[in-house]
């Protein structure tokens, strides 16, 4: 009876929808909307409190960001961020992960501090770096260094040296952000049969080669989310800009993110900012479709 | 090609479990060892110490007379075939075979020649280029076998490598590895829990039983002169039957399972001298299932439980008539040939041969 199965396929079909509606409602509403108004928003010159009318201008906004030094600064930030902040931070995690899978006899609570920082609301952990990043001969880390290089350390202001700077908002981040992709790793770890480990020694590997071609391979798919997350993440970098340095010394920290909030809030240029969010969302999606097609490929080897 | 020593061997794990106590054991150079026993017994912590992947807590380990107890397990030159195999399964099964002549640092055409000899010996050559995961268990298993064979090693570990494999497969691998391994003459651990894989395998026995060595020989001996009644009822399926025997100062004969049968004790006494010294004392009997048979005697009218008929012969499960109704213990099974002839309820009369009576003090040791 084609008629009866078809209806009944099609009142499938609406129970389905109507209990996927709240949740599509709010895709809806909270994300595809102003991501639409966004890139709509995008192309015109829409500036709050302006007694100028609202204009069409195509994408003339884009061609002005891109050739505006102080956005290139934030996209080049950016990248430098990604490319520092990733590998240090995937390598470090997986060096924690690895001590931390060990048994010994407190390790719980290793975890635990080591996963910590993660809780930790990100603005906190800003302000408490800001203090310790203090300038003079009085702030942590400058104490710190003079200690340990016996003196030889002049005292800086990190969050105020164009050279430093950055590398203050990246060690910071690194700090915070690895208790997870450790925590991602371990579990990773745990996952890979002791049984295998045990036939690598047998079959003549040390700890070294047992690492190399034993753990690693096992946590190739692991460890391609955790870069992907940390990259996404890396991108959309922000708090910390925001409360340590406020992207200067001269644009020496600034980012993306930080422009974009800045230029349509602070500075009211909604159009303008709106155009430096697509341009955001353009490069994540881009890393994002590059590293599905790496992790596919390595899928179909594996 | 190597022998292998396990001397006042001891293994206590953190947690406080005693895997091993006292275990001595000699394995000759080229011979097939079968350790054997229940779970929990101990056989595969010895398989694992001799590999290093446990530290023993007492004893020493020799291999070729020499301490290894201090050697790292990767210069051990032991190789070992695990339960699930244990394959790389990121590496094709080539990469696979050349693993561990890559740890051993050996150049690609040996490399390529031994990876060549060993799957053709093993009949995997067509699975070369495949992963892990694209083979059956057989195959799998075979891949896992040839792993641990192309680097020759001194010793071959197998922990019960046939588990996994359905029952037509364990037995034609089984006499497949019976055949390599003689061929090839490496000394072999063999850990099994399986008493068919160790009767047919092993060129010597070793059963354990929590953690102890319970008796060691070639098969056939431990089948026919068993050392304990654990021994007895181990081996064979089904297993020894064990029950209680009286002998008795005043009588001149032994009584079986509550006086159901009762044998003189003359002739008895003259094969099992040491038996003058239990007179008067609690004994245990034991007799293989196939021992019974209808015609012989001394006989007993027995009650019939169940019969389990596999075709050719049938297992009579049967209560003797001097038995505690119930008392589990005293359930005794005789294999009889030919098809299913009894009904359970039934009463039949059932006898043995007394040459094959297994004689037992009451803590199960062997008497003589």
């Amino acid at each position: 009876m084609p008629d009866r199965k078809s209806s009944s396929h099609a009142g499938r079909g609406l129970t389905a929808f109507l209990l996927s509606a709240p949740a599509l409602l709010g895709l809806l509403l909270f994300v595809l909307l102003p991501f639409l108004l966004a890139a709509a928003l995008s192309l015109t010159n829409l500036r709050l409190g302006s007694p100028l009318p609202l204009e069409w201008m195509g994408l003339e906004q884009y061609r002005r960001i891109l050739h505006d030094p102080t956005f290139r600064h934030a996209l080049l930030n950016n990248l430098l961020f990604v490319v520092t902040v990733v590998p240090v931070q995937t390598v470090l995690a997986l060096a924690l992960a690895v001590l931390l899978n060990q048994r010994l006899g407190a390790i719980a609570w290793f975890r635990v501090l080591f996963f910590m920082p993660v809780v930790f609301p990100l603005s906190l952990v800003a302000v408490i770096w800001v203090l310790i990043f203090a300038p003079g001969p009085d702030g942590p880390m400058n104490a710190l260094l003079e200690l340990i290089s016996f003196g030889a350390w002049t005292p800086r202001d990190f969050l105020h040296d164009e050279q430093l700077a950055l590398s203050a908002i990246m060690l910071t981040s690194i700090w915070q952000g690895t208790g997870f992709q450790m925590v991602v790793i371990l579990a990773g770890l745990q996952a890979i049969s002791a049984e295998l480990n045990e036939a690598a020694t047998i079959d003549g590997a040390g700890c070294w080669q047992r690492f190399w071609f034993v753990t690693l391979p096992q946590l190739r798919n692991t460890l391609i989310f955790v870069v992907l997350v940390t990259t996404i993440l890396a991108f959309r970098l922000f708090d910390q800009v925001q409360i340590m340095t406020q992207g200067g010394p001269h644009d020496a920290t600034t980012t993306v993110m930080f422009e974009a909030v800045q230029t349509a809030f602070s500075r009211q240029q909604i159009g303008r900012g709106a155009a430096m969010t697509v341009v955001m969302f353009l490069v994540v999606l881009l890393l994002s479709l590059l590293q599905r097609r790496i992790a596919r490929q390595q899928r179909e080897v594996s | 090609m190597a022998t292998v020593e396990y001397l006042h061997i001891a293994k206590t794990y953190p947690n406080g479990t005693r895997a091993l106590e006292d275990l001595n054991l000699s394995v000759e150079d080229g011979e097939m060892m079968v350790l054997v026993g229940p779970s929990g017994c101990g056989k595969s912590t010895a398989l694992r110490l001799l590999a290093g992947l446990d530290p023993s807590s007492g004893g020493e380990l020799r291999i070729d007379g020499r301490r290894v107890n201090e050697c790292a397990p990767q210069h051990r030159n032991i190789a070992m075939v695990f339960q699930n195999y244990a394959l790389y399964p990121h590496m094709t099964v080539r990469r696979n075979l050349e693993f561990p002549l890559r740890m051993m640092k050996l150049p690609g055409p040996e490399r390529s020649r031994r990876i060549e000899e060993t799957s053709r010996m093993l009949g995997i050559s067509d699975l070369l280029e495949r992963r892990p995961r694209q083979l059956s268990g057989g195959q799998r298993q075979r891949v896992a076998m040839g792993r641990a064979l192309v680097r020759k090693p001194r010793v071959f570990l197998m922990d019960e490598p046939l588990s996994n494999l359905d029952m037509k497969l364990r037995t034609r691998i089984r006499s497949e590895i019976a055949g390599l391994q003689k061929r090839l003459g490496i000394t072999t651990i063999y850990v099994t829990h399986d008493q068919v894989e160790a009767m047919t395998l092993g060129d010597r026995i070793a059963v354990l039983k929590d953690g102890r060595l319970q008796q060691c020989g070639p098969p056939q001996e431990l089948y026919d002169q068993p050392a304990n009644t654990f021994v007895g009822a181990f081996l064979g399926n089904p297993g020894m039957n064990i029950f209680h025997a009286w002998a008795g100062s005043g009588t001149a004969a032994l009584q079986l399972a509550g006086g159901s049968w009762q044998i003189p004790l003359g002739p008895l006494l003259r094969r099992k001298p040491k038996l003058a010294q239990y007179v008067g004392h609690p004994l245990l009997a034991g007799l293989r299932p196939e021992a019974f048979s209808p015609w012989q005697t001394p006989a007993a009218a027995v009650l019939i439980e169940s019969v389990e008929s596999l075709g050719h012969e049938r297992l009579v499960h049967f209560v003797p008539p001097g038995a505690t109704p119930g008392a589990k213990s005293e359930t005794l099974v005789a294999r009889l040939p030919g098809p299913q002839a009894e009904q359970p309820g039934q009463h039949i009369e059932l006898g043995f041969d007394t040459g094959q009576l297994h004689l037992f003090t009451h803590e199960g040791d062997a008497i003589v």
